[in-house]
């Protein structure tokens, strides 16, 4: 079925080659934003046929008061299965769970030890100047948990920027409001920078059960936290950077619909840690860096006392790149963590130690136009060892036009904390479960679309097959009156993923279209229980049809912009006998960015879920139907 | 532009292709039995916090499965969590145990009649006059006494813990609390607890041999490492005495104590499906019934029949498989599917 599709595209791919124009170069949707300078990680360039997304930059400001999990589930592939404004919120890729979701910030891995996932609700998307997403696995570089793919946070150091300030007031429906004050300043040695954020809302909206209005309970939210960054360029080979990221959050649940209102609470602290040192010379470059991650979630409802779980993680990185020749690139690298976690849940605190290692080699051919990059990481946790994990990726830009990236690989997850070590009358860990492993592969095509007489359409294309395998997926089931987790099955991914990008720019203005289409199947393949019906049926909460189409146009300083999202039917049970309908959001935001001597002032309204689709995105959890919000932001 | 028209033409091709995505057809039943005859309900639990759960109906006569009854006479899901059900003066009583509600709906047309609300986790209901009943409530640590002409609350018995199966004892309720190692005695003239008497910890399940005689299923806790134990207890002029003790082995959990028609077998699950004489010295060894890769979950005794009615819920979010069992020798009589998490069988006889 794979080679069928890839035959397919190839004949689509051939047709638009009649009238090739030489073109690389991306197409960037926001012109009037500046690039900013990025020190990306330099693991990068080793993601050798991984297809990466980037998510444009007007994207990131109109969704300023919101989280990243709003921006992902508008503008990129992921399935986000959120429960609510403000609600949990994890990611799904490509079939994947969200436990196999990375989440990197800096290059650490922020999936919480515990629970193997993160919850994107809990990251302001104001933060962050750069949201890229990677479909795909990157076990052979990153370890456990990256198999469907991960989520990368960044932040640049804008060296020579001088003093800025930015405050941002928003508010919106629900009396959903928050403030966001950033301070940078850079000359040619330092950067630093402090965003201090903190929403709030009462969350109290009306949905539509059974086709009669109710009001959403306990559904109030508050959070505070600062991310500051600095940077200091010591000298032309050595740079160091420290950044502290503080957030607290205190959110009511609100109850399932047709059910008790338990009144309950979640509290999560976490406070982040990282630096890093440069060291940088033509041939060889030393990254040496190191985090201490630590989180704490209490919850609480009426039927309940109050529980908590905490876990601290040191994490350091020595990663060695090496240039010996010209197109040759090596990476060996190691990473050495020691992570402790305690819940009311576990007998007692419980330690893991993880050492692992990682080389990449990269070669790139001129003459035959081909970068080859391989990849091993081996782990050894609590001194057993985890399995040995490669990936080979090629990326061939022969053909006029074309960027061909094929990758396969190896994946695995390592099982959390809460998987082994829980321990309470109603649920046990399973300290024998095995690390969910498999592999998976992927082929990219991207054809830029030649331009033309004038320069005024860019455009291009992205198509992406894959094919993921995993053997023992790790599930609680409950049997003999507990509940506990077991490698009982395993899973199977395809699909087809598209991405067009449209930018068609006139004098001072431009309209533009972004498309992302998202096929996918993925299905239960083994299983330990006789007569399971979920045999090769499609895992439930993984939808097999995502597409987005956001069509936008800036005139000037002004900006408009339409995003209109459908998200297919989602299986509730696993021999998908229920589902939840499909659901089709649209969006609308107008701006503007007005530049009066050397200030910006800057407007925003969202009108969100505009044709009020009652919908579910979760079973029996509420959603708001139209709602709006506003921001003004004054930028020196 | 050709290139614009024909990247939009792809567009239409891929939004066309949403087609695909269609729901399957799911037939559901919507004819309801016309009018109740000897029949069998299928409790079916439904998945916590999915407000998925079923009360399905199966005609004994007319060999017809009725699905979901509830939301095809009424016109709207049942709730969160079908815990139990009971027939009170000819209606039918359902607890809902995490909707915090008791639907009482119409014996012949399954409409609903009235609801008793302002429980908070509510377990079993058992009428203990033809006006008055006892609701046992998960957290509430309290019995509800309900007043069945009117159905509201009259007032609430404080128990310190939580309150499961019941069963009437002349003047007296004996209750399990789970929670607990205590079995509680309340005078049902008095609504007040008289008597409780101490067993192994997590009494379970309770079933009535005789005037005096009860089987009591404890499921031990395991991080306390208290070992499940069965208990046979006499209560006699509210006394409570121990006559007969079995431990169970320390990684073993128990559950769903039965006892059948002739007052002389019990059964038990204990992943595969246990039997005991109640005269046996000794707790057997092999099981009646092999689970055999199954996940049996409700399991409930057709005394007419002889037969046991075990459901299989395999991942818990899929439809249940329900086995029909002989009782005395164990042999299958029958498979039929039922709904998510299929808790309990009730027969209408």
């Amino acid at each position: 079925m794979l080679f069928c599709l890839v035959l397919r595209l190839w004949a689509v791919a051939q047709a638009y080659q009649s009238n090739p124009i030489d073109s690389n170069k991306q197409v960037l949707p926001n012109k009037n934003l500046k690039p900013i300078d990025i020190y990306a990680n330099k693991l990068d360039a080793f993601k050798t046929g991984v297809k990466t997304q980037h998510i444009d930059t007007l994207f990131i400001q109109i969704q300023q008061a919101n989280s990243v999990a709003d921006v992902l589930s508008k503008y990129s592939q992921i399935f986000i299965k959120s429960y609510g404004v403000g609600g949990l919120a994890t990611a799904g890729f490509r079939g994947s769970s969200a436990n196999q979701t990375a989440i990197l910030w800096n290059g650490f891995n922020l999936q919480s030890p515990m629970l193997g996932q993160s919850d994107f609700a809990l990251l302001p998307t104001s933060l962050f100047e750069n949201v890229l997403v990677e479909y795909g696995s990157t076990s052979s570089i990153y370890g456990s948990g990256a198999v469907g793919g991960s989520v990368i946070l960044q932040n640049g150091a804008l060296f020579q920027s001088g003093l800025r300030s930015q405050f941002s007031y928003s508010f919106g429906s629900f009396n959903n409001q928050q403030q966001v004050l950033k301070k940078s300043y850079g000359n040619k040695k330092t950067f630093s920078s402090i965003k201090l954020f903190n929403p709030w809302g009462d969350n109290e909206y009306t949905f539509l059960n059974q086709g009669k209005e109710q009001k959403q309970t306990n559904a109030k939210l508050q959070q505070s936290g600062l991310l500051w960054d600095e940077y200091l360029q010591i000298n032309t080979h050595n740079q160091v950077s420290l950044h502290l990221w503080v957030q607290g959050s205190d959110r009511q649940i609100p109850p399932a619909i047709n059910t008790l209102d338990k009144k309950a609470n979640q509290q999560d602290e976490s406070l982040r840690l990282s630096t890093e040192w440069k060291y940088m010379r033509k041939l060889y470059q030393l990254n040496l860096r190191s985090a201490l991650l630590k989180e704490r979630i209490a919850y609480s409802d009426t039927n309940l006392s109050k529980s908590s779980a905490n876990s601290g993680q040191y994490n350091t990185f020595i990663e060695n790149y090496f240039h010996p020749f010209q197109n040759h690139y090596i990476q060996l690298s190691a990473n050495y963590s020691y992570t402790e976690a305690n819940s009311d849940a576990y007998s007692e605190s419980k330690q893991q130690n993880r050492l692992a290692l990682f080389a990449s080699y990269k070669i790139v051919s001129d003459t035959y136009k081909l970068s080859t990059c391989i990849n091993s990481r081996k782990e050894i946790i609590n001194g057993q060892d985890a399995p040995l994990v490669s990936s080979l990726g090629f990326e061939f830009t022969g053909i006029k036009n074309f960027k061909l990236s094929y990758n396969i690989n190896q994946s695995y997850r390592l099982p959390t904390f809460n998987e082994l070590y829980w321990n309470d009358a109603f649920a046990k860990g399973n300290i024998h479960l095995k690390p969910e492993q498999g592999w998976s592969e992927e082929f990219t095509a991207k054809y830029v679309l030649p331009k033309d007489k004038f320069k005024k359409i860019q455009s291009e294309i992205t198509s992406s097959l894959y094919y993921r395998y995993m053997d023992d997926f790790i599930q609680w089931t409950i049997s003999n009156g507990y509940s506990s987790p077991m490698n009982i099955s395993q899973t199977k991914s395809m699909g087809l993923e598209l991405q067009a990008d449209i930018n068609y720019a006139m004098k001072d203005s431009r309209i533009f279209m972004k498309a992302l289409y998202d096929a996918s199947q993925s299905t239960i393949e083994k299983s330990y229980l006789s007569g399971d019906a979920s045999l090769g049926k499609q895992i439930a909460y993984s939808p097999r049809l995502k597409y987005s189409l956001t069509l936008g146009a800036n005139i000037k300083s002004f900006y408009l912009l339409y995003n209109h999202t459908y998200t297919g039917i989602r299986f509730t049970s696993s021999d998908n006998n229920e589902w939840l309908d499909s659901y089709s959001i649209g969006n609308f935001s107008v701006g503007q960015n007005i530049k009066i001597k050397k200030i910006i002032f800057s407007y925003n309204l969202n009108i969100n879920n505009a044709w009020n689709e009652n919908y579910q995105v979760i079973v029996n959890r509420a959603v708001p139907m139209r709602h709006y919000q506003f921001t003004l932001s004054i930028k020196i | 532009m050709k290139k614009i028209i024909l990247l939009f033409a792809i567009g239409l091709i891929i939004l066309s292709m949403q087609s695909c995505d269609k729901a399957p057809l799911n037939q559901p039943n919507v004819v309801l039995p016309d009018s109740l005859r000897e029949g069998i309900f299928v409790l079916n639990e439904g998945n916590f916090q999915s407000g998925n759960a079923s009360l399905d109906y199966i005609d004994v006569y007319g060999n017809a499965y009725y699905s979901d009854v509830f939301k095809v006479a009424n016109g709207k899901p049942l709730g969160d969590v079908l815990q139990s059900m009971n027939i009170i003066n000819d209606k039918i009583y359902l607890v809902i145990n995490n909707s915090g509600k008791i639907e009482i709906i119409d014996k012949k047309t399954f409409k609903s009649i009235s609801t008793i609300s302002g429980l908070r986790s509510p377990r079993y209901i058992l009428p203990i006059s033809s006006n008055k009943a006892y609701v046992s409530d998960l957290y509430d640590n309290s019995i509800a006494v309900v007043d069945l002409s009117n159905n509201s609350i009259i007032k609430k018995i404080q128990t310190q813990t939580w309150t499961e199966q019941m069963i009437l004892s002349g003047n007296n309720v004996l209750i399990t609390c789970p929670n607990s190692k205590y079995i509680l005695g309340i005078d049902i003239a008095t609504d007040e607890i008289k008597d409780s008497i101490e067993l192994s910890y997590g009494t379970e399940s309770i079933q009535q041999q005789n005037d005096s005689t009860y089987w009591i299923l404890c499921s031990g806790n395991q991080t306390k490492n208290i070992n499940a134990g069965l208990y046979k207890i006499i209560y006699n002029n509210s006394t409570f005495k121990v006559s007969k003790t079995f431990v169970f082995a320390s990684n073993e959990l128990p559950n769903k104590l039965l006892l059948n028609k002739n007052k002389t077998s019990l059964y038990w699950i204990k992943k595969d499906i246990y039997k005991m004489s109640v005269s046996d010295s000794i707790l057997p060894n092999t099981p009646l019934i092999y689970a055999d890769g199954k996940n049996y979950y409700g399991m409930a005794l057709d005394k007419k029949y002889d037969e046991l009615y075990v459901s299989d819920v395999l991942d818990y979010v899929q439809k249940s498989k329900a086995y029909r069992y002989s009782a005395t020798i164990g042999q299958i009589k029958g498979l039929f599917n039922s709904g998510t998490i299929t808790r309990d069988f009730y027969f209408n006889y």
